[in-house]
């Protein structure tokens, strides 16, 4: 299952498919890559995962924003609360739908990585297509815990648990000095 | 498109010739439409190109933002063609185009499935009824069928009126379904302009649909009081015999009434329905007939073993309902040719025959096409088989069979990855494996009962069973009140509520409509309801989300629909009906233009859509939307210049239509007074919108209902109600990001945030934007004015 995409019914038969990344050294290569010119986009099933695995989720993403400096952009309110108790600041309040418009339209200069979590596995799907097809400039890494097909790069599709185990290694090794 | 009256009259008052005098000849060959005193407008029976320059201008505003399902094309046989990153398929359509195109096919289902439901309602009630009946809305009802006189330019007087209307629709529809062919239509643009044009043709057909029932069978006049019905499956008697009917065609459910009155048993039998047809069959009966729920409740209640005759007209029902009727050993009957699920046609077979069959099992359904027929069979069968089945009432599994069946879970997760809302089943199973049920019967509120976890189960574990057996007692408890469809809203109500919602001292007009596939449950759109009526916005509903509005009490024991008035007022909620009676919401806001600013309304469709665009705050809301007929309805509802929000689920109709507001030049709109051209402000924002979550939905659908004509007042109002959503939600510190774009002058600032707001404004380097009580995307329009004031006719 781990290397498969997630949701049956929503697997594409397009030719571009994302990558699986079944070893977490890939993810901090990728993202250390992209430090200081990467965005996290967090959805409103963060929270709920949140409660699911009984695991501070919402703050694993602010240790993994801090670690490559990438700003957190989210529209659920319980993760705002979270953020506002904590004192992360670098975070900004926008509607996912207005941020992919915003990324695809105003093609960038600069190759950037889009992280998304915790979103509605077939509303990322599409999201991550968007992106796929009209924003040339972008990369994008699902760090769900249901693998994304149409991401540049994804997580395979894992039980919560080791999910959450590999979240905390990741984060691990982002802070570890290179 | 030249004006269909195909027909000819020939009309001589006085004539005097060399071959004698003739006064007052009339002649006529076959059949014309009256003329009306309004004159002509100037786009009678638009073709796809009339309009196409409104179009246009709105889709260079609203532009796709495209989120692709698939990235191929698998229409012809030279593809399969992979449209990615840029490429083209072998016919030279790029993935946009690709997208927009499916749109325009799906729309053009949507609209054709309307289309066709109005055409049987109309043939069949002209020949039961005749074609004279006139139309008649109501004594408060004087513009009737605004949508068809302004798309048309017709004044439909009686049912036969309603021919062409028809004949002009199916046309376009099959105009615009071929330009779908390879090798046709090669633009986004004017692919996009087709899926608006088919939501137009859609919303005549949705208004002929339902003027005809309402003319015809008696439904509700514009009542703001009509009755309050029961609705839930807790409702049901089942110590009587129970017919159930489904879909959206009432005709068959109505002959059940009137069979069953005319025996003098109405009140032996239960008469409930799901989806459309039950808010029908309450409209038509108006005081026993039950509505069970929205149509995500056809398994929940078929599985509940209750009903004992399932009658099935047409639109959204499941495909494979017959394998589920003979579970539970009822019977299907299937009334329609466009849905006869390979039943036997006994249309012309005797009814006390067909009752046998059915009784002894000979056969599990029948097809009748007549209506009478059905009832007659559908009644003898029901008190025939109601008391063999006493077993099956509520035969839901026990709490043990479900543990057993939970045992045998491998944890696969099969269930979870086919299962669309993505539902924690796997773990629900787990701890009810251990004998705790609760985690089951929790996934009952989210789900819509589509199978596909049984489907994909390798232990074959019904696992809907299991939830539907673990929320047994939520479903005994679902009782509750959901007033009838009243059809359209009442010149006299627009005329006293105008006003305000042109200025924008009444914050907007909130419809909630389309299909059940709800993110949440159906609760988040009553909360919704009730949120926006206690701000003293104008909510209307229909369809499955009317239903879900009444599936909520208060700490009182009251549904919305006992909380709040059934007018056309601020704080009202108003049921129209079943999802044909959106015309009379778009009907509504059409009326505003014409009855509250005297536009004129005959075959005036841009100068109209243009005023509703710039002037009438209304949003609609589809939190459920799934089906291609809720896509027709809501590019209908675009044309006209109503934006449109949907949920989650909603991403998946490929493409949404975004307002950019950082392009200024977007924003643009003339004074149509002076003719200037200025900033006229993001407003309204988006055309389409999914949102993710429930409180994003919440923030948006103030944020749409801001029009550039709002007054300062009215700009305020509707800014208090963004903002203070806006705080409830992210916190008391803070303000929504783009407020400053809304905020022409200080006089749109809420009193109650403006030390907040100055502040903010200061930090963002704010600086005042103009104001025009006239905006207008047309030049024509200006034109207009002049003349206008000049009182020149146009």
């Amino acid at each position: 299952m781990a290397l498969e995409y997630w949701l049956r019914g929503d697997i594409p038969p397009g030719p571009i498919k994302a990558i699986v990344l079944t070893d977490i050294k890939r993810v901090v290569e990728i993202m250390k890559r992209y430090r200081n010119s990467s965005i996290i986009l967090l959805g409103s099933q963060i929270t709920k995962l949140e409660e699911i695995v009984g695991e501070k989720v919402v703050e694993k993403f602010v240790d993994i924003a801090n670690a490559i400096n990438s700003e957190i952009i989210t529209s659920n309110s319980k993760t705002v609360k979270i953020l506002d108790s904590i004192g992360f600041k670098r975070y900004r309040i926008m509607f996912p739908l207005e941020i992919v418009q915003k990324l695809s339209r105003n093609s960038l200069k600069y190759k950037m990585l889009v992280t998304l979590a915790g979103f509605r596995y077939a509303y990322g799907w599409l999201l991550l297509n968007s992106l796929k097809h009209y924003g040339p400039g972008i990369y994008t890494l699902s760090l769900d815990p249901y693998a994304q097909p149409n991401a540049t790069w994804t997580l395979p599709s894992l039980p919560l648990q080791i999910w959450i185990k590999n979240l905390s290694r990741l984060i691990e090794m982002l802070k570890a000095p290179s | 498109m030249s004006i269909p009256y195909r027909n000819f009259r020939l009309k001589v008052d006085e004539l005097k010739s060399t071959f004698g005098e003739v006064k007052g000849l009339d002649i006529s060959v076959g059949y014309i439409v009256e003329e009306w005193e309004e004159p002509p407008g100037p786009t009678p029976f638009p073709s796809i190109a009339t309009l196409r320059t409104w179009d246009h201008i709105l889709l260079n505003r609203y532009k796709p933002l495209y989120l692709p399902y698939c990235d191929l094309c698998c229409l012809c046989t030279y593809g399969r063609c992979d449209l990615s990153r840029g490429k083209r398929g072998s016919c030279g359509l790029s993935l946009s185009e690709q997208q927009s195109r499916l749109v325009t096919l799906v729309c053009a289902i949507g609209a054709s499935t309307h289309a066709s439901h109005a055409r049987e309602l109309l043939e069949r009630l002209k020949i039961r009824h005749g074609e004279d009946t006139p139309i008649d809305l109501g004594g408060e009802v004087y513009v009737e069928m605004p949508i068809t006189r302004l798309v048309t330019g017709v004044k439909p007087r009686t049912l036969r009126d309603l021919e062409i209307v028809l004949d002009y629709v199916e046309k376009q529809i099959v105009q615009t379904l071929a330009s779908v062919h390879t090798g046709q239509e090669g633009d986004w643009i004017d692919y996009e302009s087709k899926v608006l044009h088919l939501g137009m043709l859609d919303h005549v057909a949705m208004e002929v649909a339902d003027v005809v029932q309402i003319v015809s069978l008696g439904m509700p006049k514009a009542d703001p009081e009509a009755p309050l019905v029961h609705l839930g499956i807790g409702a049901i008697d089942i110590t009587k015999p129970v017919i159930l009917v489904i879909g959206h065609n009432v005709l068959p459910s109505a002959a059940i009434i009137d069979y069953l009155e005319s025996l003098g048993i109405r009140d032996k039998v239960e008469v409930c329905g799901l989806c459309c047809t039950a808010h029908d069959i309450t409209r038509y009966e108006k005081k026993r007939a039950k509505i069970i729920g929205p149509m995500s409740w056809e398994l929940r209640f078929i599985r509940t073993g209750i009903p004992d005759v399932i009658i099935i007209d047409e639109q959204c029902i499941y495909t494979n309902l017959l394998e589920e009727v003979r579970k539970i050993n009822a019977v299907l009957i299937a009334t329609t040719d466009k849905a006869m699920r390979g039943l036997p046609d006994r249309t012309y077979a005797d009814p006390d025959t067909v009752v046998e069959e059915l009784v002894s099992g000979k056969i599990s359904g029948a097809v009748i096409f007549s209506e009478e027929q059905t009832a007659e069979v559908a009644v003898k069968t029901a008190l025939k088989l109601a008391p063999m089945r006493i077993k099956y009432k509520w035969g839901l599994l026990s709490k043990d069979q479900i543990i057993e069946y939970a045992k045998k879970c491998s944890r696969c997760r099969n269930c979870e990855r086919n299962c669309p809302q993505n539902l924690p089943i796997s773990t629900a199973m787990t701890i009810a494996a251990k004998g705790d049920i609760s985690a089951l019967a929790i996934l009952y509120r989210r789900c819509f009962a589509c199978r596909r976890c049984e489907y994909d189960c390798p232990r074959g574990i019904p696992i809907l069973s299991l939830i539907l057996a673990s929320a047994k007692e939520t479903m005994g408890e679902e009782i509750y009140k959901c007033r009838v469809g009243r059809g359209a809203i009442q010149d006299t109500e627009i005329r006293a509520v105008g006003r305000d919602i042109v200025l924008g001292t009444i914050p907007g007009v909130v419809a909630f409509v389309g299909c059940a596939n709800w993110p949440d449950g159906a609760q988040d759109v009553a909360k919704m309801a009730r949120e926006f009526a206690s701000r003293r916005y104008i909510v209307v509903a229909s369809g499955c989300s009317a239903m879900a509005i009444a599936m909520f009490k208060n700490e009182e024991g009251k549904t919305p629909y006992e909380e709040f008035s059934g007018a056309f007022e601020a704080g009202g909620i108003v049921n129209v009906g079943s999802c044909i009676a959106n015309a009379h919401i778009s009907g509504a806001v059409i009326k505003i233009a014409n009855i509250f600013a005297k536009l004129p309304l005959r075959a005036n469709y841009a100068e109209i859509a243009d005023y509703i665009l710039n002037r009438v705050g209304a949003v609609g809301v589809a939190w459920g939307a799934m089906s291609q007929k809720a896509a027709a309805i809501a590019s209908g509802f675009w044309r006209l210049g109503v934006p449109v929000i949907v949920g989650p689920h909603g991403l998946k109709y490929r493409r949404m239509l975004l307002g950019d507001r950082d392009k200024d030049e977007n924003w643009h709109v003339y004074d149509a007074m002076t003719g200037e051209r200025i900033y006229g402000g993001p407003a309204p924002e988006h055309l389409f919108y999914a949102a993710e979550s429930f409180e994003e939905a919440m923030v948006m659908i103030p944020k749409l209902c801001i029009r550039p004509a709002d007054t300062p007042q009215g700009r305020a109002i509707k800014l208090t109600n963004y903002i203070s959503l806006y705080k409830r939600f992210y916190g008391n510190d803070k303000l929504p990001p783009d407020i400053h774009y809304f905020i022409r002058t200080e006089a749109d600032i809420p009193i109650t945030y403006k030390d907040e707001v100055m502040t903010y404004l200061k930090e963002v380097g704010w600086k005042e934007k103009p104001v025009t009580p006239n905006p207008t995307l047309l030049k024509e329009v200006i034109e207009k004015y002049k003349m206008r004031r000049k009182g020149i006719k146009i």
